[in-house]
């Protein structure tokens, strides 16, 4: 059952990139739509369809509701699917003649190029929203005429949540290894996991499973590169590489660690659910993960869990956006334009916060003193000032997540060093963007 | 000693079978906040799991359509399969051969392939979003097993008694239905019975080819337990349950026949 389902996904991923991409191209570029934008709404009853996923759909539903308590003459139904399922067939569900007016993206992946959805730039003129959201947020939705890279041109979605990827800590046993200072450089984590190493502790949990590792290596390539350098790979911009001093550091680093022990043995046949487990049993005195584990972390660890923003004089962050598209089809693409404006309002945000997201206005986010959600909203401020979100490596190219896993996989194995680790990964990117 | 052997032999293999299912039981008892349930019997077992998984994830009308698409497809896939299997095991036709193999080369071809160009057709046909749009693929889908299956069946019965019956002046209809059917029961009963277990769990083409969520089949009831970065164990374990409890009770049901018919195929 599941091999087949992995297959169907294949097979229907490499369809879909060969097969269906021309013919809907062609009839999207005609319906592209020019002219002044409508602001607001009218009070023409409309009724838009929005599809999303559980995950981020918990949150878009509150939304929905305060919408359309200001706004009664607009109805939204909503629908979800569960991740897998929804990304299988988000493309041939917009192609289709029962087209969702506004639809969540996971990735830019081939919906862009086959022109499923709009081009937002005119709305994100007429509402501002360049001046709503840092650039790096936006940007990670823009998308050039060659519909793979990242970075500049059209925007093809408006962001709701923001999730980051940061170090989670055990307060407890951080302060029993006698670190008293939450680390503020690469070197200084060194020390840190090595103190926790003396005192007996599991240094850093992880799961490598599905290539988990992949984000500590990340985090350390971008602190040491710069979010702006590293962000040019992520968004496949001609002429960058991931043979860089960083990512290198970050190979040779991790496999130090696990020369030294500072990883579990396990690692690699470990999940990321099963590693926060282990981590919230104690098995561990800091964790790479995302701010989407904050609750199930916080309710076993309490106050003694913390979260800092990966060590590094200037902060960055791997994040990227739950955000929604208009698909080409729809006919209230003005009035569902309205409502990807109304994701940044006060109540929007609060919505978005309640559900675990970072907020797009931080002002909404209100957590309690001494808990991990604190802890995450102070991260996710100093790397909003220092402009130091980047997104996902692992979604660089469509393939790049399967081979970041099987790489990483391999360093921790030892069956591949640095050198051969980076060239994996770059010749993997060139596949795509080269 | 030799005659507890095959006793103790059964025991390890009912063992094998039942412990995924005691290891499935105990999780979907687990508080929902356990994030990897081991084997143990939880101290607070959480009999409101099922009921909850029942509602997160809609399965009244998800147990519904596989309900509808499961029926849908038995039917017809029996008659059409009884009758093609009935042809080529006793007639003479002049491209048997190759129209065999021909059905053969479809328990070759993985269905996965068919998937995108069948959304296109089924488009142009007007069937999308209907539960045509499944039951009729399966259909065809199920096809070369089922003529297989029938044909063996067809096959292995003594050629007298096809005799008999031309001598007594019975058409070919007379002698499907009133000496060879009776007869192939037990494999028919088989054959339902697998046909009605794979039309009840099949995924990928109620995915693709219905857009209604509500309209889908029960086993996609399972993805909202699954999100991408964990997955709640307890309620998927309950869902698992929810979803199998039909098929199990309709194997129960037949379940002597089910056993003849799959005999009837070693003894040949």
């Amino acid at each position: 059952m599941k091999i087949s389902r992995v297959l169907a996904g294949a097979v229907l991923v490499a369809l879909c990139g060969t097969a269906c991409a021309p013919g809907a191209s062609k009839e999207a570029s005609g319906a592209e739509p020019s002219g002044p934008v409508k602001k607001g709404v009218t009070d023409e009853k409309v009724t838009l369809k929005l599809v999303s996923t559980p995950e981020s759909g918990a949150a878009v539903k509150s939304v929905i509701k305060a919408f359309e308590v200001k706004y009664p003459q607009v109805t939204i139904e909503y629908e979800d699917n569960s991740v897998d399922d929804y990304n299988k067939a988000l493309n041939l569900s917009l192609a289709s003649d029962q087209a969702p007016d506004i639809a969540l993206l996971n990735s830019v992946g081939t919906t862009v190029k086959d022109g499923l959805v709009l081009d937002l730039s005119r709305y994100a003129k007429a509402y501002d929203w360049d001046k709503t959201y840092p650039s790096t947020q936006l940007n990670q939705w823009r998308v050039a005429e060659d519909g793979s890279t990242l970075g500049t041109g059209g925007l093809y979605a408006a962001p709701a949540g923001f999730s980051l990827v940061g170090v989670y800590y055990n307060k407890a046993k951080a302060a029993k290894a006698g670190i008293t200072t939450p680390p503020a450089t690469l070197e200084e984590f060194e020390d840190a996991l090595a103190k926790a190493k003396k005192a007996g502790e599991l240094p850093l949990q992880l799961g490598n499973q599905q290539g988990h590792a992949s984000f500590a290596i990340q985090l350390i390539g971008q602190s040491a590169d710069g979010a702006e350098k590293a962000a040019q790979w992520t968004f496949g911009q001609k002429g960058a590489t991931f043979d860089t001093p960083g990512n290198r550091t970050a190979a040779d680093r991790l496999t130090a660690w696990k020369k030294k022990g500072y990883l579990p043995g396990s690692a690699n046949g470990t999940d990321l659910q099963t590693a926060v487990d282990k981590f919230t049993k104690g098995r561990g005195v800091y964790f790479v993960d995302g701010n989407w584990d904050a609750e199930k972390i916080g309710d076993k660890l309490g106050k003694d869990a913390g979260f800092i923003a990966f060590p590094s004089p200037k902060a960055t962050a791997i994040g990227t956006s739950v955000a929604y598209a208009i698909s080409s089809k729809s006919k209230n693409a003005d009035a569902a334009a309205f409502f990807l404006d109304f994701l940044h309002s006060p109540e929007a945000s609060a919505a978005e916060f309640r559900a675990g997201f970072m907020p797009a206005d931080l002002t909404a986010a209100k957590p309690q003193d001494g808990t991990v959600m604190k802890d995450i909203v102070t991260a996710w401020g100093r790397v909003n000032e220092d402009n130091g979100l980047v997104g996902f490596n692992n979604n660089a190219t469509a393939t790049m997540n399967d081979k970041l896993t099987a790489t990483t996989q391999e360093l921790l194995a030892n069956r591949t060093d640095t050198d051969g680790f980076v060239k994996a990964i770059q010749d993997e990117w060139t596949k795509t963007h080269g | 000693m030799t005659k507890q052997l095959p006793r103790l032999a059964l025991t390890v293999a009912a063992a094998a079978v039942l412990f995924p299912f005691l290891a499935l039981f105990t999780a979907a008892l687990q508080p929902q906040s356990n994030l990897s349930p081991g084997l143990s019997w939880p101290s607070d077992p959480q009999w409101g799991n099922f009921a909850t998984a029942w509602t997160t994830a809609g399965f009244g009308s998800l147990l519904k359509s596989s309900a509808v698409i499961a029926l849908g497809v038995v039917p017809i896939a029996l008659v059409l399969a009884t009758l093609a299997g009935y042809g080529l095991a006793t007639m003479r036709l002049k491209a048997k051969g190759p129209l065999f193999a021909l059905l053969m080369l479809g328990l070759a071809l993985p269905y996965e392939a068919i998937v995108i160009p069948l959304y296109y057709d089924l488009d142009s046909a007007g069937l999308l979003n209907t539960y045509w749009a499944v039951i009729l693929p399966l259909v065809g889908l199920f096809m070369p097993f089922g003529v297989f299956w029938m044909r063996t069946h067809f096959e292995s019965l003594p050629k007298e008694l096809l005799e008999a019956a031309a001598v007594d002046g019975a058409n070919s209809w007379r002698t499907l239905t009133r000496v060879l059917l009776p007869t192939a029961v037990p494999a028919l009963t088989t054959l339902g019975l697998l046909y009605f277990m794979w039309a009840w769990n099949q995924f990928l083409l109620a995915l693709v080819l219905i857009q209604d969520p509500a309209m889908r089949t029960a086993p996609s009831g399972l993805g909202k337990f699954v999100q991408q970065y964990g997955k709640n164990i307890p309620l998927l374990s309950a869902g698992t349950f929810i979803v199998i409890a039909p098929i199990v009770l309709v194997y129960l049901l037949f379940q002597r026949h089910f056993i003849k018919g799959i005999l009837q195929g070693a003894v040949k």
